[in-house]
């Protein structure tokens, strides 16, 4: 939480890149200069123990090479300092994935590449539903300005019985309020 | 009804979940696309946590709904 509170909550946030540019200070002064209580006001790096979730993230413009340092002291897969940030970072970011267990995903203090919870049962949840509420779920995408692959479950209604979910009763109550 | 991963969630693609930067405008292709293949009278917005906040803050760039209920969003990030 002191994370969030003492670097995200008091900087811009104006862009998603000038969000980028900052991680890198950021990631830097928690593990290299910020005092820590539970470590009786010691610094975290040199205190604790090797932790593949403390990283720092450099993106120095000018230098001719930029590099991802893991809390192990290893550089990982150097990279251009031309590059954009907003992929140095994912790219970064992408090489971790994988790596995490749940207890690591919390010592994260702010995570842009979440854990992808794979999804389960959805042939179990369609069969529900059908006979339930008589609709069929179907897959369905749609690009995003990015190019990125968007993608839904809808419910199709089998044959209209007239009746909504209930959901959709109380936001239509909320509509007419 | 529609039940959209967020980008960087579940099987959508996208590398960065950029809470709410971008998947506003992911909310506002969602909206376009329903109106697109079965226009309804309404389009209405549910969201809990993560959704809520992002529900809300599509609503900066999407119009559209006729209403929409957030449950727990986290709190903004700007003082």
């Amino acid at each position: 939480m002191g994370y969030k509170r003492e670097y995200v909550s008091v900087n811009r946030l104006a862009t998603a890149e000038s969000v980028m540019r900052q991680l890198a200070a950021w990631f830097d002064d928690y593990n290299d200069v910020r005092p820590r209580q539970a470590l009786k006001w010691k610094v975290s790096a040199g205190v604790q123990k090797p932790n593949i979730n403390r990283l720092t993230v450099r993106l120095d413009a000018g230098n001719s090479t930029s590099a991802v340092k893991s809390a192990h002291g290893n550089f990982i897969e150097p990279f251009k300092a031309d590059a954009n940030p907003a992929e140095a970072v994912a790219g970064r970011m992408r090489s971790l994935s994988g790596t995490g267990s749940r207890g690591r995903r919390r010592d994260r203090p702010l995570s842009l590449k979440v854990y992808r919870r794979p999804l389960r049962d959805q042939a179990v949840m369609a069969t529900a539903v059908e006979a339930q509420f008589h609709a069929r779920l179907e897959n369905i995408s749609v690009q995003a300005a990015d190019g990125a692959t968007l993608r839904a479950g809808t419910f199709i209604p089998i044959r209209s019985t007239g009746a909504l979910c209930c959901c959709c009763t109380a936001l239509q109550t909320i509509a007419r309020a | 009804m529609l039940m959209p991963d967020a980008r960087a969630h579940g099987e959508s693609g996208g590398e960065l979940a950029t809470y709410g930067i971008q998947e506003a405008e992911d909310l506002h292709r969602w909206v376009s696309w329903i109106y697109e293949h079965d226009p309804p009278q309404c389009v209405y917005g549910f969201g809990e946590s993560y959704g809520a906040a992002l529900i809300l803050q599509s609503l900066a760039v999407e119009k559209r709904y006729c209403a929409a209920a957030v449950e727990v969003p986290f709190p903004p990030q700007r003082r």
